[in-house]
């Protein structure tokens, strides 16, 4: 539309020239270089060009880009509508936890106990006194699901303990018990992006399963592995396998506000192997329940059952308990790029309860959005306009527009944690959830750009280099998009790639 | 900017008049009627300035206005793009089932038995065939909450039971069993408007409740009155009466996937008496526990206990039952006016997966929204701009736009069930849910408008009446407002009242 305009303007003004000019006494010939576009012209009209010829006229495009060394403008387009950023929101939450908590900054867990040692038993309880920690995953450990389960048990057994007569209890109140965002969908309850909140998680909250069809008999159930092996859900395996891929209808789930599972249907052996993942009900008691089952399994014995702290008759006193060790995760700056690079929302619903724990007046998504909003307002951006809900962006009360992300892409270029924040964005080509977009163009190992993308929900924004190394910012934010997102993001993919080709 | 630019070319076409129009020989003067706008440039001319003029920047608007008589739009902004349309969602709904199932439809719930009657007694279960009847509730029977239990009752007199020696089976398997709508949030489920779909329902699957502060005991609990009366609900009263307003303020809730509601908090006498509810868990069982409570309480013994058909070890075989009677509903055309004036989501789901049952493969929103889609292509509706996710509108992933519904209202103007969906809608300072909005007005009396509204969209959409008569059909479509929904509203009302001011 605009451009349109912009184009019977140009004609207009020619018209103009053309017709009043021959009349003029003194007309001049006008300067050449006039009608030549300098590069950041160049870029605005590839990009006005590549958005009024795509079908996006039925979506809301928003798109700015800016130099991020002079935070000159070079394009704007709906700049400061509102979207719904999705993951975009990412960008803000992983920010503001590098900034106010430090790229040191690590999660310490207490290991207590209300007991004695003697004689290798441990005459009391185990308490692990959660701090909210979200890296007790095998994203941090190798793709290790046993790795930090093992690290605690070791350490248990460095101290001499072989029994424990006594409950494991997990403690969570560093957090309070929402354990979803604002506004979240109910209905993707089981799915690994909708896992639980807790003070107190193990593998942020969710099981994979290796599916693998009974190639030998058509008919017999397909096996379901999980990765990790435990007790703690109740797996209903009805799906059978089948021949061909037509026959295929399968569909797998989790019972609302329970850990029973099941996967039921029919499965095709050309499917292969292939692998999904469910969610799993109170993380707190999950993890207090995984680490009975491994330290039974490295023989130590364990008297008591896993409890939930808020199921105790009585608060623990903590006043009365010694530590046996604690348990020091990974630092901020590796925490926040794996919030960002395959986008957990897990990790980053924690950190902003994490700054409200921190910062503010309790471990709550709200207390976490003041200290955020707080933050942001210091570094001199519009908080006015800006609506977060929550720290992940599955929140559909969440509303930015492409202007307030420029502004903290570029408040956080001028910021001495610059390389931390920028490292942490998934790479094109190259790393997180864009390792296979741009392929083959100068944007790989280049574009460091954070994605989000829900129903009708498509943005992506963050860094790009012109080849002569000048680096720029961009936010590019699509909603309401008839057609899924797998047919807008080639188009940002191109503007993207438009930024990295520029001289 | 559209008007920006619009300006620009206005100048420019100026100076290119001014400058030129001197030089040639046989200037004729413009005829002046060229510039004076006929009646609906001006509407075009004075929505345009509102909507310049208001704080529309940062948030999506969408208008579409055409003559109802011939289609020729008068006004057209964003008319192509996306919106989510909240409640206007319901308008496609009703349209589809007064089309498909025609206004005289009626729901037919059989009321059967396994067993036979002997000497008034039951020797049996009493099952209740649910048809996915959504008018169990006051709304269809003068405010009364029992008035459709006793009329059970009665009929079950009628034929002379005096004592049922079975249980009373609810069976709700003419729908699916998806209690809420795609996306619906987690975080709203107790509220009146997310009540459980179910094919058996009573009193649209909420329960009200009046609270009334005690008076003579400051410091006791407030009285909370039940409606329908039941027990259904365990209800955990820790609402306290407090003699001023406190900042502790009171609040209320359902635990998830329970019946176990809550009232907690301080309420102060100066807030008399207050309305509140609750939606309830389970639907199928609180309509055969209220007919079972019904039975005793008309002295109808009951040995059994109420059940829902998913818990019974056997699927009933519905040869091998006779029926006792058949319960029907008020005519599709009450049920829609139920559905549009109060906006209530419930009876627009309900209605939703009846198209599914009746047209479709079975009673579920997703055959319901294909039979709509199908319905809308065969009228010629551009059905590659809709999308459909559940009956009400309360999904966030429902997409129309202006030009969308601008031609579903076209089409139901011209189609010879008009009269029966334009009554269905709210009547503008008389009825539902714009009865009090614009008074006063030209609107007052002459606007049919279905409205809606969840968290950052507004929608209103309709028809209204120049002054000489002339039916006008409108659309307007707001998303990611930043302005509260007052100011939106009144933006949105002071169009409706430009086009009731037509000449």
């Amino acid at each position: 539309m605009k451009t349109h305009a912009k184009i019977i303007t140009i004609i207009i003004v020619a018209t103009l020239f053309i017709t009043c000019s021959t009349n003029t006494p003194y007309a001049t010939s006008i300067p050449k270089q006039k009608f030549r576009r300098s590069a950041s012209q160049q870029v605005a009209f590839q990009i006005d060009n590549l958005l009024n010829n795509a079908p996006t006229q039925m979506a809301w495009w928003g798109v700015k880009v800016q130099y991020a060394n002079t935070g000159k403008v070079i394009y704007e387009r709906n700049a400061s509508k509102m979207f719904l950023p999705a993951s975009n929101v990412k960008m803000y939450t992983t920010a503001a936890a590098l900034c106010l908590l430090g790229p040191e900054y690590r999660y310490g867990t207490d290991f207590v106990t209300n007991g004695t040692l003697d004689n290798g038993i441990l005459k009391g309880d185990l308490i692990i006194r959660g701090s909210g920690d979200p890296t007790w995953s095998e994203r941090f450990y190798d793709s290790n699901y046993d790795s930090v389960m093992v690290c605690f048990v070791d350490s248990l057994k460095a101290l001499g303990i072989s029994e424990i007569n006594g409950k494991i209890i997990g403690d969570d109140n560093v957090f309070d018990d929402l354990h979803w965002g604002a506004g979240w969908m109910w209905d993707d309850e089981y799915e690994w992006h909708y896992a639980e909140l807790s003070g107190l998680s193990f593998n942020e909250n969710y099981i994979d399963y290796t599916l693998i069809p009974d190639s030998s008999t058509i008919g017999n159930p397909v096996i379901i592995e999980p990765l990790l092996k435990t007790s703690y859900i109740n797996l209903r395996n009805d799906m059978v396998t089948v021949g061909s891929k037509a026959e295929e209808d399968w569909r797998y789930g989790r019972n609302h506000s329970t850990n029973d599972c099941w996967f039921e249907g029919d499965y095709s052996i050309q499917s292969g192997v292939d692998e999904a993942d469910l969610t799993i009900h109170n993380p707190t008691l999950f993890t207090a329940h995984v680490l009975k089952e491994y330290l039974l399994d490295a023989g130590i014995k364990v008297n008591g059952n896993p409890v939930d702290a808020d199921d105790l008759i009585d608060s623990i006193d903590y006043e009365q308990t010694s530590i046996l060790f604690t348990y020091i995760s990974h630092p901020m700056s590796r925490v926040i790029a794996e919030a960002n690079q395959p986008s957990s929302n897990h990790i980053a619903e924690t950190l902003q309860k994490t700054l409200g724990n921190e910062l503010g007046e309790g471990g709550t998504s709200k207390e976490g959005l003041k200290i955020q909003m707080a933050f942001y307002d210091s570094l001199g951006m519009d908080v006015e306009n800006l609506y977060l809900r929550d720290g992940s962006g599955l929140s559909r009360y969440n509303l930015v527009s492409p202007s307030n992300s420029t502004s903290l892409l570029q408040v956080m270029w001028d910021h001495d944690y610059r390389d931390d924040f920028v490292k942490s964005f998934p790479i094109a080509g190259v790393i997180g959830s864009i390792d296979d977009r741009m392929m083959g163009s100068n944007a790989v190992g280049s574009v460091h750009a954070k994605t989000g993308n829900m129903t009708n929900v498509s943005s992506l924004s963050g860094y790009a280099w012109t080849k002569s190394g000048e680096p720029m910012i961009f936010s590019i934010m699509v909603n309401n998009h008839m057609t899924g997102n797998s047919k807008v993001k080639p188009l940002q993919d191109k503007i993207a790639i438009i930024l990295s080709d520029m001289e | 900017m559209k008007i920006s630019t619009r300006h620009i070319l206005i100048l420019l076409v100026s100076a290119l008049l001014i400058g030129c129009m001197t030089k040639p020989h046989n200037a004729t003067p413009l005829p002046k009627h060229q510039f004076m706008r006929n009646a609906q440039q001006q509407v075009a001319f004075e929505i345009d300035t509102l909507l310049n003029h208001a704080p529309t920047d940062m948030g999506w608007w969408g208008v579409k206005v055409q003559y109802a008589n011939t289609g020729e739009v008068i006004y057209e902004r964003n008319s192509d793009r996306m919106f989510t349309p909240a409640s206007n969602m319901k308008m496609y709904t009703t349209a589809a089932a007064l089309c498909l199932l025609g206004p005289q439809y009626r729901y037919e719930t059989d009321f059967v038995t396994n067993g036979s009657i002997d000497k008034g007694v039951l020797n049996g279960d009493l099952i209740i065939r649910g048809s996915g009847d959504p008018t169990w509730s006051r709304r269809f029977y003068d405010e009364n909450y029992d008035s459709v239990m006793v009329r059970f009752v009665d009929s079950l007199k009628a034929k002379g039971i005096t004592e049922i020696n079975g249980n009373i089976v609810g069976d709700d398997n003419v729908f699916d069993d998806v209690p809420l709508g795609d996306g619906w949030s987690w975080g709203y489920e107790h509220h009146w408007y997310a009540a459980q779909i179910s094919g058996l329902s009573y009193s649209e699957n909420i329960i009200d409740f009046t609270l009334t502060p005690d008076i003579n005991n400051i410091g006791g609990p407030v009285i909370i009155e039940f409606h329908p009366q039941t027990s259904y609900l365990n209800l955990r009263n820790d609402l306290i009466t407090v003699s001023h307003k406190t900042t502790q303020g009171w609040r209320h809730g359902r635990i998830r996937e329970t019946n176990n509601g809550w009232f907690e908090g301080e309420y102060s006498i100066s807030d008399g008496t207050q309305e509140e509810d609750l939606t309830i868990n389970n639907p199928t069982l609180f309509t055969v526990f209220a007919l079972k409570k019904h039975l005793i309480d008309k002295d109808i013994n009951v040995v059994g206990e109420p059940v829902d058909v998913d818990d019974l070890p056997d699927a009933i075989d519905y040869e091998q039952t006779s029926t006792l009677f058949t319960y029907f509903s008020h005519p599709m055309s009450s049920i829609i006016k139920g559905v549009n004036r109060r906006s209530i989501n419930f009876i627009a789901e309900q209605v939703h997966k009846t198209l599914g049952k009746e047209f479709g493969a079975k009673g579920s929103a997703d055959e319901g929204g294909k039979i709509q889609i199908a319905l809308f292509d065969s009228l010629g509706m551009d059905t590659k701009n809709l999308h459909i996710r559940d009956g009400s509108g309360l999904s966030n992933y429902n997409l129309v736009s202006p030009n969308t519904t601008t031609s579903l209202l076209q089409m139901m103007w011209n189609h010879p069930y008009r009269s029966y969906y334009l009554e269905s809608f709210s009547l503008t300072g008389v009825s539902g849910a714009t009865r009090k909005r614009l008074r006063g007005t030209s609107a007052e009396g002459n606007v049919r408008t279905k409205t809606g509204t969840i968290a950052k969209v507004r929608t209103l959409s309709g028809y209204t009446w120049t002054q000489s008569g002339e039916p006008i059909i409108f659309s307007i479509l707001v998303n990611h407002h930043v302005v509260p929904n007052s100011q939106v509203n009144q933006i949105q009302d002071q169009i409706v009242v430009i086009l009731s001011d037509m000449e």
